[in-house]
Formats: structure tokens, C-alpha cells, sequence
């Protein structure tokens, strides 16, 4: 089974840190506020879109997610029927289940206990972070992000982003000085 | 009534490098010319940004397609532009825009071997050119120095009589550490010659290496069709866009009088000229001249012969992807080493000969869907996304194909495309040469990868490299040829074609350097005519 380091104590704290306090996400605005720096509130009510944030961050392992990319997601997900409920019954179930103590498993561990439709939503918004296109078999198919997608993030300084980046002329010709 | 009507000594129809490299000949020789080009004008900024919109990952999505003048779309969802009727399918992916398909192209520019333009005499196989190599030679010189093709003149090339005008572009990183494993195998390795600046050339910067000169060179670096368009206009070319040709119309003595083009607002233009030149690319071109079939021309235009949208041939080849043991930093141009070591023998007497290039390009897109799909997850899922990417080397292989007789389009007059004009069918099939060559690309394939200690993950194919060939072919006889040795019909003594249609044969190399050198030399043989008013003493003859 695999442990990730991003608990319930490490979130508050890193919430705190950026000064989000309790207003933070009860609006649009704190996400431009703060850089773009997404981080989950952990209370109870909290908003759809801030949920969406939160469980994207809780699901991708990045916590500084990009807040127009989370804004696109968000309006193309709560556009399918049972995204809302997915949404909110896998924020709770991983929310309810971090502890200081436990870490969070992989989606795919019983711990969870995801209904198949949360399964399945899980890895369908895992995989649209990373793509940054949209596939559902019963919508049409879109880009949502590009730059912003997370494969960009694991190949960065080894592979310019296609159409926007480059790496100087020759610079092909020796491997990349990879930054630690 | 015709709402606007043109006049110019020439009229071309389409703006891509055949159309455009003519023009620019002819209005150096102070010709009047004007062209008619279906699609809108482009913005290579604007093309840019649509391809990191668009979620498709084919080479055109970021181009326009429009009603007026509709292109194929490679994507199974869409409305197929081809009724892909035989039992294999080409995929030929084209641009109707100012400048036509070398936007999206990947600027290989290669020549053709003197033994490619005389398949039949020395390997018995095939259709000869009706003439020889060393009479391209000079045009070959002048288009390299026009579109700025960098080159290695160490290289084993086709007989030159110039240096290339830019120097080669340097090798990857990839490159250098497979060319050594491979070169113990006997496999030899060069340059593929490009027309992409080595250095800052004909006012375009030097190459940036975005690595994504196809779909598009975001930095102009790669020459485009519409370096010549623009350097066209400053000569006085005329150039009409949005304005689609429909029709070829033909005179009592079987010249062509004018031809017939409608406007996106549904407005005619008549154009008017001593001679046309027929440039809309190896499809679009046969299609017109089957679209203008009238009373006297029953079977389409310059198509005594029979042999109009037929005899089509491509490049179709292997994709081969595999996993290195250890990183190789896939990035730069598209490719910068390529293999001709199973390109000639007399093998090519009984299967097809093939190159392959080793390419820059990490398929990031690929490798992280892949991952997802066999349930990889954060956190390890970035440095495995990162390990994949940096060890993963594609390989493809161009291969020959023979002109076949049955391969080929037909007009359905029963449906319409959405400019209103008769869908193709279009027929293609591979013969026993062909699947012969596939399974030596194969077998070379499986061997490179065992010789690299890599993972083979796929080979894939076969795919067709967009290369519609043949389907107005050159020769000597009126019986079975459609135009003369200087691209001109034999059966419309004003009317020239040129492009990709025109070629009897293209071994395995890429065809639009010799598009180039064709469309220069039938120019040249243009203004000699019109200069000598031969083409006035034909009609009245
Ligand atoms: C992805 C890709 C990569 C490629 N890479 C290479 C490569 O590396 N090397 C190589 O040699 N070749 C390559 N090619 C092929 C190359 O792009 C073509 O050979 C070349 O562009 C053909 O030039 P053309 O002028 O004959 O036709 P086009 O460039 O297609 O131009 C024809 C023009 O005619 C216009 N037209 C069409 N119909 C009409 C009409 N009815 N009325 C008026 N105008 C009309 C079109 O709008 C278009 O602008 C590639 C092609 C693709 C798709």
C-alpha cells in the first residue's frame, strides 16, 4: 500500500500559513488572493467549489493547484448529474479518514470505502488533472487545461510544454541540466 | 454575371508550395499572375494557440476548416471528408489555407535518388519518370536555396552540384546514444536534410527547437509555403483568398477559357488567363479536373488517358515506439538522424525499400495515459511519468509504395460535402510488394530495439505519411499519362499541373523539395511559352 505525506495537521497548517483564515473560500477572489495557491477547508459546509478544490488537491498530492485551472474543472465536472454527490461523499470519506497519524492510502484501497461511482470518479478526475482533457463517454470530449495539465508539472526542465516553450537552439544536443 | 472577374497572363488555383514557388518564378520573369486559393489567411500566433486548445492529436485541429472550403479531418468522430472504400484506409491529412499544407508539414526535404525516378528500368517495378535526375538537378539546387535547407554535405546524398545552402542541424542527445549501438548492427546514419534554419536565413530567426515543427513551427524557423505567397505579393502576384475553384471550363479548341470560383458570401469570380496552373494539391487537383467533366470531356478534364484519380500512391509507414534503458532526453527538431540503409538493392525488385527516422519527441500524453490506465497514482505517478518520457524513442519508417491502378478516387455526385462539392471515394490497398516491405520494417524494428536492450511497447501501422501521389501522372504518352514531361496536359495545351499528382514514382523520399523544383521548372517553361506566344499559336491552331 502505498503512504503519501499530506495529512489533515499539514493541510491546516499550510492553510493557516497562507492567512486564509475562515473566510478563505467563500468566494472565488481568495484563490487570485493568494497566488493560486489552493489549499482544502476542512469544515463542514464548505462550498462546492472550494470542495472540488480541496478534494482535487487531496486526490492529485499537489497542493498548489493553479485556481482558474481549478475554476475551469469545476464548471465542467458539476456539469455531469452525480458530480455534486461524487464530490462531496469522496471530499468527506478522505477528509474523515486523514489523521495525523495515518497517511493517506492509495484511491484504490478498501480503506476508503468508495461506492463504485466514487471509484470511478476518482480516477476520472485524476486523469483529467493530468491530461487536461475531458472524456466522459456520454459528453463531448475537451481540452480543459493545457499548460496548467499535471503531466507538464512531472516533465518539467526535461521536456519543453509543445507550442510553448522551447529550448534554445542546440540545446538538444546534450541532455537538460535538471535543477534538484 | 460573374460579380468579380480576373485577369492575369497566368491563373493558379491554390497557394501551397506548388502554386506559390510557380507564382514567385513567374512574377520574377514579370509575368501577371494571380491566384485563387479556397481558404482564409492565417496567423501563426493564432494557429498556435488553437493547438493547445484543441484536444485532438492530429496535425490540423489548430487550422481552419471551413464551410467554403473543407479539408480532411483525421478523427474517427468527425464526418469522414473521404469514403474510404477500399481494405486499407489513407489517411491523408491536408490544409486548405494561404500557404496550404506546409504550415503543418515537418520540412524534410529530400531529394529524390536518380534509381527512384527510373524504378522500372533498374529494378523492373513501377512507372520510370520521363525523364532523368539529372535534369531535376538544377531545379533541386534552386529550391533548396529558395526554401533554405540546411544539410550535411558529408552525407552520402543524390549527385550534387551545389552545397546546401544552410548547415546540417545538429544531432540530439537521443541520437548520439543510439547512432553508436545501431552503427554496430551496420546501419549507417545521416542528416535528414530539412528546410528548417540552421541559422537565421531569408529573414527567418534560427531554429528555437519548440520541437513541434509538425503541426507548427511556432517560430517561422521551418520554411512555409507562405514565405513564397507573401514574397509573391510584393512582386505583384494577386492573390485571391476564400475564393474556391468549382469548375474548369474548356473552348471549342479545348483550351481552357477560364474557370469558375465562388466567394464564402456565395459570390462568383471568373478568372481569366493564357494559360492555368492547376496546384491544389495531389487530391484536390484530380478532384477538379473529374468535377469539370462536361459535354466534350465526359470523363473529366485532361483525362483522355483514363487516368485522373488513379494510380494514387503514398508513403505508408511503421511507427515504432519503445522504452530505453536509461534516459535519452527525447527534444529538438522533429528528427535529425535517419537511416537510408534499406532504401536500395535489388530487393526492391520484389518488395518495397524503406528509411526510418529516429524522432525528438516524447509522446508525454501517451505515456501518462498509459500510466493512469494500468492505475498508476500520485505520488510516484509524476517521477514515473518523468522516467517514461526520458527514455522513450520513437522510430518511423517511409516506405515505397507502387502506383496501383485500382487505388484511387471517384466522384459521388450523389452526396456533398459541405462546400456543396461531390464527396470522393477514395480507394486504397496495399499489394504484395508493399506487405513485403512491412515486414522488413518490422523485423528491423524488432532488431533495434534488441540491439538498444529497449522495451518494445508498440509498433504501429501501417500509416500513410500524406503524400497523395500519382493520381495525374507524367509521361510521354497521351495513352497513359496525363501531363508531358513539362507537367502540361496533353489533352488542354494551356493547362499545367503541378504537385504531388504529376509523379510517376517518389521511392521513399519526402515529396515537396521536388513539388519545389517541379513547380520552378514548369514555370520556367511557362514564361518560356508565353514569351515564345505558344500557347496563343495552340489555340488557334
Ligand atoms: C503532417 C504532415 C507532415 C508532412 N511532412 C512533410 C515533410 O517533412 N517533407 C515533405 O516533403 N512533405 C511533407 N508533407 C507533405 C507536404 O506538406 C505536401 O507535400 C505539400 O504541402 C504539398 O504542397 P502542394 O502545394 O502541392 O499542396 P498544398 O500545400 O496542399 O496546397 C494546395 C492549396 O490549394 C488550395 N486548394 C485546394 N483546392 C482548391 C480549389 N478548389 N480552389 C482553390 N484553391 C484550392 C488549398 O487550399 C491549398 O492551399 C507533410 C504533410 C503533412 C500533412
Amino acid at each position: 500500500m502505498q503512504k503519501i505525506g499530506i495529512t489533515r495537521r499539514k493541510l491546516m497548517k499550510t492553510l493557516l500559513a497562507l492567512g486564509a483564515g475562515s473566510v478563505f473560500f467563500s468566494t472565488l477572489s481568495p484563490f487570485a488572493r493568494d497566488g493560486g495557491k489552493v489549499w482544502a477547508f476542512l469544515g463542514d459546509s464548505t462550498p462546492s467549489l472550494e470542495t472540488f478544490a480541496a478534494l482535487s488537491s487531496l486526490i492529485t498530492l499537489h497542493d498548489d493547484l493553479d485556481a482558474d485551472s481549478i475554476a475551469r474543472m469545476y464548471k465542467v465536472f458539476m456539469d455531469e448529474p452525480w458530480a455534486p454527490e461524487h464530490i462531496e461523499g469522496l471530499h468527506k470519506k478522505i477528509i474523515g479518514a486523514l489523521s495525523d497519524e495515518k497517511k493517506r492510502p492509495s484511491l484504490k484501497d478498501p480503506v476508503w470505502k468508495f461506492t463504485d461511482g466514487e471509484s470511478w470518479f476518482a480516477g476520472h478526475l485524476l486523469t483529467t488533472w493530468y491530461l487536461g482533457i475531458y472524456y466522459h463517454e456520454e459528453r463531448p470530449t475537451q481540452r480543459i487545461l493545457y499548460e496548467n495539465a499535471l503531466q507538464f508539472r512531472a516533465i518539467k526542465g526535461v521536456m519543453p510544454i509543445p507550442y510553448l516553450e522551447n529550448v534554445g537552439y542546440g540545446a538538444w544536443t546534450s541532455p537538460p541540466e535538471i535543477k534538484k | 454575371m460573374s460579380d468579380t472577374v480576373v485577369e492575369a497572363d497566368v491563373i493558379i488555383i491554390g497557394s501551397g508550395v506548388a502554386g506559390a514557388m510557380a507564382a514567385y518564378t513567374l512574377a520574377n520573369k514579370g509575368v501577371k499572375v494571380a491566384i485563387l486559393e479556397a481558404g482564409p489567411r492565417i496567423d501563426r500566433a493564432a494557429i498556435v494557440k488553437k493547438f493547445t486548445q484543441s484536444h485532438k492529436f492530429d496535425f490540423s485541429s489548430g487550422y481552419p476548416n471551413e464551410d467554403w472550403a473543407p479539408r480532411p479531418d483525421w478523427d474517427p468522430a468527425e464526418k469522414p471528408y473521404f469514403d474510404h472504400i477500399g481494405p486499407a484506409q489513407a489517411n491523408v491529412e491536408y490544409l486548405r489555407n494561404v500557404g496550404g499544407t506546409t504550415w503543418h508539414w515537418s520540412g524534410f526535404a529530400i531529394r529524390l535518388h536518380p534509381e527512384d525516378m527510373k524504378i522500372k528500368s533498374t529494378y523492373g517495378v513501377g512507372i520510370d519518370w520521363p525523364f532523368d535526375y539529372a535534369e531535376l538537378e538544377p531545379y533541386y539546387s534552386e529550391a533548396e536555396k529558395e526554401m533554405g535547407v540546411s544539410g550535411d554535405d558529408k552525407d552520402p546524398h543524390p549527385p550534387r552540384s551545389k552545397p546546401f545552402p544552410l548547415p546540417p542541424i545538429p544531432r540530439s542527445y537521443s541520437d548520439k546514444i543510439i547512432a553508436p549501438k545501431l552503427e554496430k548492427m551496420g546501419i549507417k546514419f545521416s542528416t535528414p536534410p530539412a528546410a528548417r534554419n540552421s541559422r537565421a536565413y531569408d529573414g527567418r530567426s534560427q531554429c528555437m527547437g519548440f520541437g513541434t515543427c509538425s503541426p507548427i513551427c511556432p517560430s517561422g524557423a521551418q520554411y512555409a509555403a507562405v514565405v513564397h505567397v507573401n514574397k509573391s505579393e510584393k512582386l505583384g502576384v494577386r492573390v485571391l483568398e476564400n475564393t474556391r475553384v468549382d469548375r474548369i471550363i474548356t473552348d471549342a479548341s479545348g483550351k481552357i477559357s477560364e474557370v469558375h470560383a465562388k466567394r464564402p458570401d456565395g459570390t462568383d469570380v471568373t478568372a481569366r488567363g493564357r494559360i492555368f496552373l492547376l496546384a491544389a494539391n495531389g487530391i484536390e487537383s484530380p478532384r477538379l479536373l473529374l468535377m469539370s467533366a462536361n459535354e466534350t470531356y465526359s470523363k473529366g478534364l485532361a483525362n483522355s488517358s483514363g487516368r485522373v484519380g488513379r494510380y494514387f500512391f503514398e508513403h505508408p509507414g511503421l511507427v515504432c515506439r519503445m522504452v530505453m534503458p536509461a534516459p535519452v532526453y527525447p527534444r529538438g527538431p522533429e528528427a535529425t538522424m535517419s537511416s537510408d540503409n534499406f532504401r536500395n538493392g535489388d530487393f526492391r525488385r520484389t518488395r518495397a525499400g524503406f528509411t526510418f527516422s529516429i524522432h525528438n519527441f516524447a509522446h508525454h500524453f501517451e505515456a501518462t495515459s498509459d500510466l493512469l490506465e494500468k492505475g498508476a497514482e500520485p505520488p510516484s505517478l509524476d517521477s514515473a511519468i518523468r522516467d517514461r518520457v526520458v527514455r522513450m524513442i520513437d522510430m518511423s519508417s517511409h516506405m515505397e509504395q507502387l502506383p496501383s491502378e485500382k487505388n484511387g478516387i471517384t466522384l459521388d455526385w450523389t452526396r456533398r460535402d459541405r462546400a456543396g462539392q461531390p464527396v470522393m471515394k477514395h480507394y486504397y490497398s496495399f499489394s504484395d510488394y508493399e506487405n513485403a516491405g512491412f515486414e522488413a520494417a518490422k523485423e528491423t524494428f524488432r532488431h533495434i530495439t534488441k540491439a538498444l536492450d529497449a522495451e518494445l511497447l508498440s509498433i504501429q501501422g501501417p500509416v500513410t505519411e500524406h503524400h497523395p501521389l500519382g493520381m495525374a501522372m507524367m509521361g510521354k504518352d497521351k495513352k497513359t499519362s496525363v501531363v508531358d514531361p513539362h507537367c502540361r496536359s496533353h489533352d488542354h495545351p494551356n493547362l499545367f499541373i503541378v504537385g504531388t499528382a504529376v509523379f510517376p514514382s517518389c521511392g521513399m523520399s519526402r515529396p515537396t523539395l521536388t513539388i519545389a523544383a517541379l513547380a520552378i521548372r514548369t514555370a520556367e517553361e511557362i514564361a518560356r511559352q508565353l514569351k515564345k506566344k505558344r500557347i496563343n499559336r495552340i489555340s488557334t491552331d
